[in-house]
């Protein structure tokens, strides 16, 4: 489904990636971990038009998508999740998940409406609430719920449980999984390796902008070296 | 006396708020304080003189003035609308990611470009706008209100009221808003930023034309320098509003319009100007964000 080749993206002159290859194939859940600094969130970025790539191509459904831009990105069926939230902290929750639907038609975009109003009852509560308003685990499912307004064939987590309580934690990684039951293929990063690798089906190690390490998540889980580097032993 | 004043205030006022609204709307969106907007105002009064200059005025006796008033708004509008979505794209877009400065400066020659093509084309001497529209007044509180001053009030009341229903209520409008808040969030949810910001300009500079042809038509004289002081006094508006706050705006510039008239009448004429600037210097000593304004420290 996602096929990533040797891309690298350089901030002004700094190399953030350095030639990473990946894929993804439909229906499964990625994980990306590593240091802070590693170029996880730059590998998304790149991914979904955010950032230029200063080599490499993106391929989508068999399609090139590199240096499309972020908005056709969008409407192709990538959806961004970006890490700290980023909501439109003075738009109604109402108007942010309408706004994670902009590519679609008004009758496309009602359903979905619907439907995460469904998935996430604690937001039907508040539609004309000021995003900005809301708790650290409420913004986090609004940035999911609006990232699957666009009804995405792929989904781009950036740090889903960065900020919040264990509970909240237990409970964003409950819905990717509901997620995926939903039919969409998910790709993650996340600092909370053991709780990513425990619902992935594969991962990469990202070291120093360059993937380090890959394979099942199951077997990551159990290596030695991961567990000393990014699990606490 | 009161009455007269706050009634000539209110029609100055919402001049200097349709003007404000293009600083304020472009700030919300590229952090850019657009020098050239004045001049966009001064311009749009300018092509109003030139769409009058296609009609016979002779042959609109009486109400049928209307006809060719409303012309001079339906082609001028749009026209500089398009003139600043131009400028936006030839001079500001280019410098997009380079350092805050760069742009300002540059809307500061884009203003000075605007007023010489102006003076080179339809020269530096005063013209004079015919008035086209219906003469009279009516009795208001005790004092009276001209025809012209009612229309230039509603009017931009209402193109006020559309604005503020666009970025509300449609679906292009609330991606405005949200280009606003976080234009790389914008992006990645498909909405098309460069459009919006055309749009945006396209707007902004409309109402600018719009409040250049009242302004040409309640005083009966222009000159290609008229957009400077108009400039300022928009710019105060938004800023004493809190700029990027669309309805601070309206207020903002509704204010130093009462206050400027007050000031003239009860004061000195001669010192009008000083009213606005004082009053934007003693807000800004207070609060810093403007009247409508978040602190400055806070994140968007």
């Amino acid at each position: 489904m996602l096929d990533v080749s040797d891309i690298r993206i350089d901030y002004g002159g700094i190399a953030a990636v350095r030639g990473v290859s990946l894929y993804v194939k439909m229906g499964e859940i990625v994980t990306l971990i590593g240091a802070n600094g590693a170029g996880k969130s730059s590998i998304l970025a790149g991914i979904c038009g955010l950032e230029k790539l200063s080599g490499g191509c993106v391929k989508f459904e068999g399609k090139d998508i590199t240096g499309i831009g972020a908005a056709r990105t969008a409407a192709l069926g990538i959806s961004l999740v970006p890490e700290g939230r980023r909501i439109f902290g003075k738009m109604s929750v109402l108007e942010n998940l309408e706004m994670g639907g902009y590519t679609k038609s008004s009758l496309e975009l009602k359903e979905s409406l619907k439907d995460m109003l469904e998935v996430f009852p604690v937001l039907s509560e508040r539609t004309a609430q000021h995003g900005g308003t809301l708790s650290g685990g409420e913004q986090q499912m609004l940035a999911i719920a609006r990232g699957l307004m666009n009804r995405p064939k792929l989904l781009l987590l950036d740090e889903p449980s960065l900020g919040l309580s264990p509970i909240m934690e237990q409970i964003v990684f409950k819905i990717i999984r509901e997620i995926r039951e939903r039919g969409t293929t998910l790709l993650l990063v996340e600092q909370n390796a053991n709780l990513a690798l425990g619902v992935s089906d594969r991962a990469y190690i990202v070291g120093n902008g360059e993937i380090t390490m890959t394979g099942k998540a199951a077997l990551l889980l159990q290596d030695v070296n991961v567990r000393k580097s990014y699990l606490g032993g | 006396m009161l009455m007269q004043q706050l009634i000539n205030g209110v029609t100055l006022g919402s001049v200097y708020a349709l003007i404000a609204l293009g600083y304020t709307m472009v700030y919300g969106i590229l952090e850019l304080i657009n020098f050239a907007h004045g001049d966009i105002y001064m311009t749009g009064a300018y092509a109003g003189l030139l769409v009058l200059s296609f009609f016979n005025l002779q042959a609109f006796p009486g109400f049928l003035i209307i006809i060719p008033f409303l012309a001079v708004f339906i082609a001028a509008m749009p026209a500089c609308g398009l003139l600043g979505m131009l400028i936006e794209r030839v001079a500001y877009r280019p410098l997009r990611n380079a350092p805050r400065l760069a742009p300002l400066i540059t809307a500061v020659g884009v203003s000075i470009i605007l007023q010489n093509l102006v003076m080179l084309v339809a020269g530096s001497d005063n013209k004079a706008f015919p008035f086209i529209f219906p003469k009279g007044e009516v009795a208001l509180f005790g004092a009276e209100i001209t025809y012209i001053q009612a229309f230039i009030c509603l009017f931009s009341l209402a193109l006020m009221l559309a604005l503020n229903l666009f970025i509300h209520k449609t679906k292009t409008g609330k991606a405005m808003r949200a280009v606003a808040i976080d234009r790389k969030m914008a992006g990645l949810v498909g909405i098309d930023v460069n459009r919006i910001i055309s749009l945006t300009f396209f707007i902004g500079s409309g109402l600018a034309a719009a409040a250049g042809i009242m302004v040409g038509v309640y005083y009966g004289i222009i000159n290609f320098t008229m957009g400077y002081m108009a400039g300022l006094k928009g710019f105060t508006a938004a800023v004493l509003g809190g700029i990027g706050n669309v309805r601070g705006a309206m207020a903002g510039g509704l204010l130093i319009g009462i206050l400027e008239s007050l000031g003239a009448g009860y004061i000195s004429a001669q010192y009008k100007d000083v009213f606005a600037f004082g009053v934007l210097v003693i807000v800004l000593l207070v609060k810093p964000g403007g009247l409508f304004g978040e602190s400055i420290t806070a994140n968007k």
